[in-house]
């Protein structure tokens, strides 16, 4: 028996050696296609530990930097061969964990794939590669009068392949759509390797829409290469107008005042009390510091059309019982209000030594009931809560106060975020409405999904990555998971764990 | 109760087809029999007898539907509350529903600005070929917990499961309309679509067929206004488009074999022989060619829309990494293969 154990500990420690010494040539081979351009040295590796979820961390294996497809296209190769997870990475300013690297894995940034490759001003579409930022590509076609839509308050960092890997959204979102909107293809490659195309840069592609599918798949189903998006000519005028209102409940029923009069504005943002006085000591924006909520409203269109549309949405602003309409003299002013509402969360962060950043997404007639209860939450936790939205499509982003060197503030700020998910999801929501499920949501996956939907989610991934080597362990947490947390979503009629006894 | 009893009896079905190796075809008004490839399913579920709408209040801007619900019936409803459903897909023969709109994922004279059936796809209720009743997305704008299974719904042609239920994203109905025709060669006519798309001026729509160009201007009164001062052109009836959309012009109408094409809006490919053109030039019909068209296209996807019996693919063939992804994707909708086999690819 002894010396049975001596052989299995010998041949473990061959085993461990030898693998050790395989991966250590790798990583040469590895870091060979990136002729250089790798980090193998832990110290300098913690950059990437994390990404903007930063309670998150874990050094990964090695970080590669390849600059071209053919390099992508070899690594993915060789990891598949020998089986080593990938985790790609754009900027790292995902809120999710959702480029946190893998122990064992590469972390592949798409960092240096950061050209514009073509601009079509005819067809109104641009040819970037991944790790373009999304306002470089604004900024690029700025002098030719035209924009790209989708603009999340990181768009000064975080690049397009983040944008496709979380259908990112923004504060335009309600009039020009999400990331899936306003891409037409991508390149991809594979886990094995192989390069593929889905869409196109005409209207539509045959077959399934494949497309879509990647569009907030989280970096699980292929490395997004290239990306070709659709440029919109620029409204000749825009004019942003700031209504506040004394209570949050009155803010939130404006929304819906808005849209039943047919006026659908490029965006539609609130702000509650204590998420206006943090951005207006941070940017000074000249938010109103009486106001228990402020509704940040954008329309644009020709200077005739905005005239108009002002004039109508003032008053219904007005009618909803907001106390005062302001409407940005000019450009200085316009940048000044969208400023305080980009700058929301660093403003927010100089509230409390840690904030947790949720993003439940509702119907927007709930926003006055969930805000109603959020308040309750946020007293029955002890912890304070700005709450900063997307008001004109539901999307909510509770930012929860807590210090995490105070003994169980990092728990009760944990409980209340999911106390929020679970409301959300009550209220005929979803859990995430842009910032993705990465590591951190993964539990409440099993709240918003039976085991069946969960089990098919596994399949697309199945069809798209049969070893499982993308971004392991993130957005879809397996039914095990779900399990252990002790929670799965039934639908009604529905038998519990149907398919859970073997666990 | 009696949408309980139609779903169980699918799901018995479901359940029966797997047993004996059969198939089923997924049937709503059969506006679009035409459409895809030929098959002979052993059973055809008709899912007209699963209507109704479950969910509208217009402030939301989503409407959520059995997916028999007639087309017709959506949009009445939406009209009756000044709204509409932005990619607005043909019904053709008045008969189209629901679900064979998202099945079929065919958009409207407007595609190029107001987006395709599946940018409007919210969520949607589906049975698999498992036999499992599952529900993915939601009724909000934005959501991205789990794969988006929704929009991978549009366009699948009834191979990937059932739609029982959809919610998909409506707008206000704009304030005005207004259409200006112009008669002139199709060169002439790409020329005007790109400079219109590369305008700020509301204009949704933009077709030529029978040597006339025809721009749809929709938006608010004003902009329309200002639109129509300076875009010359006669105002003509709004109906061309709804005649367009449907398939009653003539050309369309008659064509025994019709190729829908997909190309750059600027494109050169198949201009001359092209008889109705729209997405601002994107979109091509042409009518009983001589030829295949998927031949003599540079960049882009040519379907065969609608055609007798023949020895063409209706669809352009996927690459072989593509084609894989589908197959396994199939696969893990519907293992045994029962829904719609053959109808969107002869593998699928």
């Amino acid at each position: 028996m002894v010396q049975k154990l001596d052989d299995m500990l010998s041949t473990n420690l061959i085993d461990k050696l030898q693998e050790t010494l395989g991966k250590d040539q790798l990583r040469k081979r590895l870091e060979a296609i990136c002729e250089g351009h790798s980090v193998a040295d832990r110290a300098r590796m913690t950059v990437y530990e994390t990404d903007g979820l930063t309670a998150k961390r874990q050094l990964p294996w090695l970080v590669l930097l390849p600059s071209t497809i053919e390099q992508v296209e070899q690594i993915m190769a060789l990891c598949h061969a020998h089986q080593v997870p990938v985790v790609a990475r754009g900027a790292g300013t995902g809120l999710s964990g959702g480029a946190m690297p893998h122990a064992e894995g590469v972390l592949l940034s798409l960092a240096r794939f950061n050209k514009i490759l073509a601009v079509d001003t005819r067809n109104l579409v641009a040819r970037v590669q991944p790790g373009v930022t999304n306002l470089a590509i604004s900024d690029h076609v700025r002098h030719l009068g035209l924009f790209y839509a989708p603009d999340p308050s990181s768009q000064i960092a975080c690049t397009i392949g983040g944008n496709v890997a979380e259908n990112s959204g923004g504060v335009h979102c309600l009039k020009y759509g999400l990331t899936v909107h306003n891409v037409r293809a991508l390149t991809l490659v594979s886990p094995l390797g192989e390069r593929y195309e889905l869409g196109a840069e005409a209207f539509d592609a045959p077959g399934y829409d494949l497309l879509a599918l990647l569009h907030g798949s989280e970096g699980m189903l292929g490395i997004v290469v290239e990306v070709t998006v659709k440029l919109l000519p620029q409204p000749a005028q825009v004019a942003v107008l700031l209504a506040s209102f004394a209570e949050v409940g009155k803010a939130a029923d404006a929304v819906g005042d808005i849209i039943n009069k047919g006026i659908l504005p490029a965006g539609l943002e609130m702000m509650d009390k204590l998420a206006i006085s943090a951005a207006e000591a941070f940017v000074h924006a000249g938010y109103p510091l009486d106001a228990a909520a402020i509704l940040i409203c954008e329309l644009d269109g020709s200077a005739a059309e905005i005239e108009y549309q002002q004039a109508l949405l003032t008053q219904v602003l007005i009618d909803a019982g907001a106390q005062q309409v302001r409407c940005a003299k000019n450009a200085e002013e316009r940048r000044l209000l969208w400023l305080g509402r980009k700058a929301a969360f660093p403003a927010v962060g100089r509230l409390a030594p840690d904030y947790y950043c949720m993003d439940g997404t509702i119907p927007r007639r709930e926003l006055a009931k969930v805000l109603a209860q959020i308040t309750q939450l946020s007293a029955q936790h002890d912890l304070a809560v700005a709450n900063v939205f997307h008001a004109g499509d539901g999307n909510l982003h509770p930012l929860i106060l807590y210090d995490a060197n105070q003994s169980g503030q990092t728990e009760r700020a944990e409980a209340f975020g999911a106390d929020i998910l679970r409301l959300c999801i009550d209220h005929g929501g979803t859990i995430t409405g842009e910032h993705g499920v990465g590591v951190e949501k993964i539990n409440e996956m099993c709240l918003q999904f039976s085991a069946d939907e969960l089990t098919l989610f596994h399949g697309v991934k199945a069809a798209f990555d049969p070893q499982g080597l993308l971004n392991p362990g993130k957005a879809v947490p397996t039914l095990q998971r779900c399990a252990e947390f002790g929670a799965m979503h039934v639908h009604q009629g529905e038998e519990k764990f149907p398919d859970l006894e073997r666990f | 109760m009696q949408e309980n009893a139609v779903t169980t009896d699918w799901l018995a079905r479901i359940a029966h087809a797997r047993v004996r190796g059969g198939s089923l075809g997924i049937r709503g008004g059969g506006s679009k029999d035409f459409y895809g490839e030929p098959t002979d399913e052993a059973a055809v579920i008709d899912t007209r007898d699963y209507a109704g709408m479950i969910e509208y209040s217009p402030t939301e801007l989503v409407m959520t539907a059995r997916a028999g619900t007639s087309l017709a019936e959506i949009r009445q409803t939406l009209m009756d509350a000044g709204q509409y459903w932005p990619c607005d897909p043909p019904g053709f023969d008045g008969q189209a529903t629901l679900g064979g709109c998202i099945a079929a994922g065919l958009a409207g004279p407007g595609r190029a600005t107001r987006g395709s059936v599946r940018d409007s796809v919210l969520g949607v209720a589906i049975l698999t070929g498992s036999g499992q009743a599952l529900h993915f997305g939601g009724q909000v704008m934005k959501n991205v917990a789990g794969y988006d299974v929704s929009r991978l719904m549009v366009g699948s042609l009834g191979t990937l499961g059932i739609l029982t239920q959809v919610s998909f994203k409506v707008l206000p109905l704009p304030q005005e309309s207004l259409t200006l025709a112009y008669e002139e060669s199709i060169a002439a006519a790409q020329a005007r679509f790109l400079a219109v798309s590369n305008s700020t001026a509301p204009c949704s729509a933009a077709a030529w067929m029978d040597g006339i160009s025809y721009l749809h201007f929709s938006g608010s009164l004003i902009g329309v206004t200002d639109a129509r001062q300076s875009a010359g052109g006669e105002i003509v009836d709004n109906a061309i488009w709804s005649r367009l959309r449907d398939h009653k012009i003539d050309s369309l109408r008659d064509a025994e074999s019709l190729w829908r094409v997909s190309v750059l809006p600027d494109s050169t490919d198949l201009l001359d022989e092209t008889q109705v053109l729209e997405w601002h030039g994107g979109q091509r019909w042409l009518c009983d060619p001589e030829f295949d068209p998927r031949t003599r296209i540079k960049a882009g996807y040519a379907t065969l829309f609608r055609a007798p019996k023949t020895s063409l693919s209706r669809f352009s063939p996927l690459s072989p990494v593509v084609a894989g992804l589908h197959q396994r994707l199939k696969k893990a909708f519907d293992p045994d293969r029962i829904f719609s086999p053959g109808r969107l690819y002869p593998d699928l």
